[in-house]
Formats: C-alpha cells, sequence, structure tokens
C-alpha cells in the first residue's frame, strides 16, 4: 500500500527498507534477512517470504534467516526507465491509475463522489499511497474476502483483508515514545533537587566546622 | 567523608545504588525487550518457556522497550546531573590508567599484592567508560529511532540504516559489557564489593588493603 508512515519501513531491525523518491516502500533485497518483522507489524501482512535466497545464504544458512521479503515496489526498475508499473500497463479493463500522489488523491476523491462511492486505503493505517475506489463498501468486500477464503480453506498469507479502521501499530505507541522523550527532562530535575540537598547539607557542616576552627584561634 | 558503621566503610550513598540498579534493571530489560525487537523470539524458540509469549509481540515488547528506554534516560541523565552538581569524577579515567589496570590484573593472576588504589581502580574506571561509549551510542541511536517513530516524520534512508545498525552494535557493546562486569565478581578480590551496592557498605579491612590512597 504504501503507507505515509510506513511501520515495516521505520521498524526493520536492520534499516534496510527505504522509501523511494516515488515514496515506494522498498525493501532491499540484498540485505533483507528475512526476518519477517516487516509481515508481522503491517496492517495487512503484505511483505512475504521467498525462502532459499539472500544474503543469509552466504553467511550463516542454517541458523539466521529464511530469505529473503518481497513486497510491491511499485515496479521500481520499470519507473527507472521511465515506463508505467506493470500492474497498470496489464489491467485489461484500465482500472488501473499510477500518477502523483495528491493529482491521484485528487481524482480518487472526484470519482467517488461521481459514483457515489467508497474509498480504501486513505485513513487505514493512517494514509497510504494507494487509493482503492468502489462503489460497494469495503465492509461488504471484506465479508466477501473472508467467506471466500473460508470456503476455500485458505488460511496462508498473501490474501489481505479490507476491514475498515485499520490502526497504524505506532499510531498506538505514540504516548510512551513522548514519556521516553521526556524521561531526561524528569531525571536531571530529580538528580538537581537531590544533589541541591546534599550539597547544602555539606556546606551547613562545613560552615559549623569552620566556626569550631575559629573558636579555637 | 566515608562515614563509618562497624568495621564497615560506606562506599556506595544511596544515590548511587539507586542509579546502579536502575541502569542495571532498565538496561536488563531493554535487552530482552530488544532481542524481542529481532525477529528470534517466536522463531528460534520451539517451546514457548510458561510466561514469555508477550515477547513475541512487537507491540507488546516496543511498549516494554519505550518503558524501561525512559527509565534508563531517567537514570543516566539523573547519574550525570547529579555528579556534575557534586563535582564528583572518582570513576573518570585518569592518565595511565591503562598501565594500572594491567599491573593489577598481572597481579591477580600471579597471586602478588596489587598496587595501592584510589576509590575506583584504574580497571574500573576504564570499564566505566567503556559503559559511557556503549550506553551513551545506545541512547543517542535509541533517541533517533524513538523520533522516527513520531507520526508524520519520514527519516531519510541513511538515518534509517545507520540507526538501526548502531543501535545493535551497540546492543552487542553492552551485553559484552555486562557479561564482563558480571565476570570481574568471579574474581575473588573483587567479590567483596558486592555488598556495596546493595546496602552501601564494605568490610574494613578490603578498603585498607586495596585503597590506600
Ligand atoms: C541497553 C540498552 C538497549 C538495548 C540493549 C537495546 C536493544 C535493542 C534492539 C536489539 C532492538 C531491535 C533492533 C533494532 O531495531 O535496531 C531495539 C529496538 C529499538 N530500540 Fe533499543 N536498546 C536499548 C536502549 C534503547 C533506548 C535507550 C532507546 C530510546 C531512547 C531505544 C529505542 C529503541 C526503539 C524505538 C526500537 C524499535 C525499533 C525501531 O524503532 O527501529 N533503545 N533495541
Ligand atoms: C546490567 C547493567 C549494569 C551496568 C550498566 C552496571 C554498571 C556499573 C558501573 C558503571 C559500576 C561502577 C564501577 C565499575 O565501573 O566497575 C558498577 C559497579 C558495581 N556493580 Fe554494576 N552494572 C550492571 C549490573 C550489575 C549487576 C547485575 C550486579 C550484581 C551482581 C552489579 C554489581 C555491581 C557492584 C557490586 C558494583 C560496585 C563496585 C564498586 O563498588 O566499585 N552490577 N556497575
Ligand atoms: S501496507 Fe504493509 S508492507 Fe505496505 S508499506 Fe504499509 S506497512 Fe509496509
Amino acid at each position: 500500500m504504501h503507507c505515509l508512515d510506513a511501520p515495516c519501513q521505520k521498524l526493520c531491525p536492520f534499516g534496510v527498507i527505504e522509501k523511494t523518491k516515488h515514496g515506494a516502500v522498498k525493501i532491499d533485497e540484498n540485505f533483507c534477512m528475512g526476518g519477517a518483522k516487516c509481515r508481522a507489524v503491517c496492517s495487512w501482512d503484505i511483505p512475504q517470504r521467498q525462502a532459499g535466497v539472500g544474503l543469509y545464504m552466504q553467511l550463516v544458512p542454517e541458523l539466521a534467516g529464511g530469505g529473503v521479503m518481497y513486497k510491491c515496489d511499485m515496479c521500481a526498475d520499470l519507473l527507472k526507465e521511465g515506463k508505467s508499473p506493470a500492474c497498470e500497463a496489464a489491467c485489461p479493463k484500465g482500472a488501473i491509475e499510477f500518477g502523483p500522489y495528491e493529482q491521484i488523491r485528487k481524482k480518487a476523491y472526484e470519482r467517488a463522489k461521481e459514483i457515489g462511492g467508497f474509498i480504501y486505503g486513505d485513513v487505514e493505517n493512517s494514509g497510504t499511497l494507494t487509493l482503492y475506489v468502489s462503489d460497494v463498501p469495503f465492509d461488504k468486500i471484506d465479508e466477501a474476502i473472508e467467506a471466500k477464503k473460508k470456503e476455500e480453506n485458505d488460511t496462508r498469507f498473501g490474501r489481505p483483508h479490507m476491514k475498515s479502521e485499520v490502526e497504524n501499530m505506532l499510531e498506538t505507541t505514540h504516548g510512551y515514545m513522548l514519556a521516553t522523550l521526556i524521561a531526561p527532562i524528569a531525571g536531571a530535575a530529580a538528580a538537581g533537587i537531590t544533589a541541591y540537598k546534599v550539597l547544602s547539607g555539606q556546606k551547613k557542616k562545613e560552615g559549623g566546622e569552620h566556626c569550631e576552627a575559629k573558636e579555637e584561634k | 567523608m566515608r562515614q563509618k558503621k562497624k568495621n564497615k566503610i560506606y562506599r556506595q550513598p544511596l544515590p548511587n545504588r539507586f542509579v546502579h540498579w536502575g541502569v542495571a534493571i532498565s538496561i536488563i530489560m531493554l535487552i530482552i525487550t530488544g532481542i524481542g525487537q529481532m525477529p528470534v523470539y517466536g522463531r528460534y524458540l520451539i517451546v514457548q518457556p510458561f510466561g514469555t509469549k508477550w515477547l513475541t509481540s512487537y507491540e507488546i515488547t516496543l511498549l516494554v522497550h519505550y518503558f524501561f528506554a525512559a527509565t534508563l534516560l531517567f537514570f543516566t541523565t539523573y547519574h550525570i546531573v547529579y555528579h556534575v552538581m557534586k563535582k564528583e569524577f572518582d570513576i573518570w579515567p585518569k592518565k595511565g590508567d591503562v598501565k594500572g589496570s594491567y599491573l593489577i590484573i598481572k597481579a591477580m593472576i600471579l597471586g602478588q599484592k596489587e598496587p595501592p588504589s584510589e576509590k575506583y581502580l584504574p580497571e574500573q574506571r576504564i570499564a566505566y567508560l567503556y559503559f559511557v561509549i556503549s550506553i551513551g551510542l545506545v541512547i543517542v541511536t535509541g533517541v533517533i529511532k524513538v523520533i522516527k517513530n513520531i507520526m508524520g516524520v519520514q527519516p531519510s534512508n541513511g538515518i534509517l540504516f545507520w540507526g538501526a545498525q548502531l543501535h545493535n552494535l551497540a546492543t552487542v557493546m553492552v551485553i559484552l559489557g555486562v557479561v564482563m562486569h558480571l565476570a570481574a565478581f568471579i574474581v575473588k578480590e573483587n567479590r567483596k564489593l558486592l555488598p556495596g551496592m546493595f546496602t552501601g557498605y564494605v568490610d574494613e579491612e578490603y578498603v585498607k588493603e586495596r585503597h590506600s590512597l
């Protein structure tokens, strides 16, 4: 979906998921260890593992990694050549359109208004670059996907749902982030108070000794 | 200024112990939850030990990681501000510490008498510096990670890459540091320090023997 705040990208433990200049969220297949954290934190389980390939094969094939995670990269190689993405070119109905985000977004809303339809992907997971427009409510579509999966006994990954109200994992942990960033200030304050107390206590003592010394003379 | 209490020397005042154990607990939890942020527990623990299910959830380990990152930041800033205000720098490395540590460790191994020391042995000061560097790195990269996780902040690819790589490197350094720190208490001479971190006091004899300066 190429999320605006993509948890898969931000949380990769090796930092090898990049954003291209087109905004595509792209996994670096040369450095991915196939740990699948990106899949776990993605609201739609989108990244999928290809076993038996990747960096770990050169490092420790028995132990670490387990392949490479792949996901849509907006056909980065084709875009580089100035071509359009394969899905857009291949769709027989011409239903997929690729273009600058703001332009496409405007168009999606216009189209939705025209057909009295709905949009998926603009608020889900706090916003993505992929927008679906449909005159069937997406809850219905999601139900249909679920029903079909049940019918076919399909429990594998790779057939995403279309539930509404998809929450971004990073949003959930927001409060804690702020607490983390405020903690040092609290620490400095607490230290300031104790050090001040100890120091002024010492001064009193020293002051006392001073007096005694004077008296002796 | 060391107070006395029946053959004991007051070595570690309350704020030191407070910081030490705060940092130690934070770091141990950060190691556990940080490794939980790597795709490890769900994957390599074939049998899930009782009570550890939460470690396989990225969301929960991230929350707990944030929590202990906050406590670590609290204790480290406390530590810095407190000792700078009091101008206590006993533990800061001095010139000649590398040679000094070598002499003491040699004496330990050969069973000779150690050269005399100040409050902290030279190798303790070096160990401290090692902790400062590795914990410093883990904090700097960790703060970068927290900031980039804020909604709407889009880090550059380079920041993301180096933030993660250096955070991981620092993790390895911290774990090595903790292992070496604990290994130090295998040596009998050092074990007398243990009560100091719990109660604040160490044996008078110990101090006389080791800290004639
Ligand atoms: C001894 C201290 C620490 C250890 C051993 C540790 C270890 C780790 C490890 C192994 C990871 C997973 C790999 C990765 O994403 O790079 C991680 C992730 C993370 N750490 Fe730490 N860490 C420590 C301290 C901190 C501190 C102080 C902060 C914040 C100020 C922090 C913030 C984070 C965040 C936000 C993540 C989540 C992954 C991400 O956002 O990219 N860590 N930590
Ligand atoms: C997990 C993270 C820990 C960190 C970062 C840490 C750090 C430190 C530091 C910087 C010192 C100052 C002296 C030196 O550098 O040698 C120290 C002292 C000490 N630590 Fe830790 N420590 C940790 C865990 C532990 C644990 C688990 C124990 C318990 C067995 C322990 C027991 C002690 C004792 C007894 C001292 C006192 C040494 C003295 O009085 O000079 N530490 N620690
Ligand atoms: S939909 Fe999933 S895989 Fe795609 S960018 Fe968002 S979090 Fe990453």
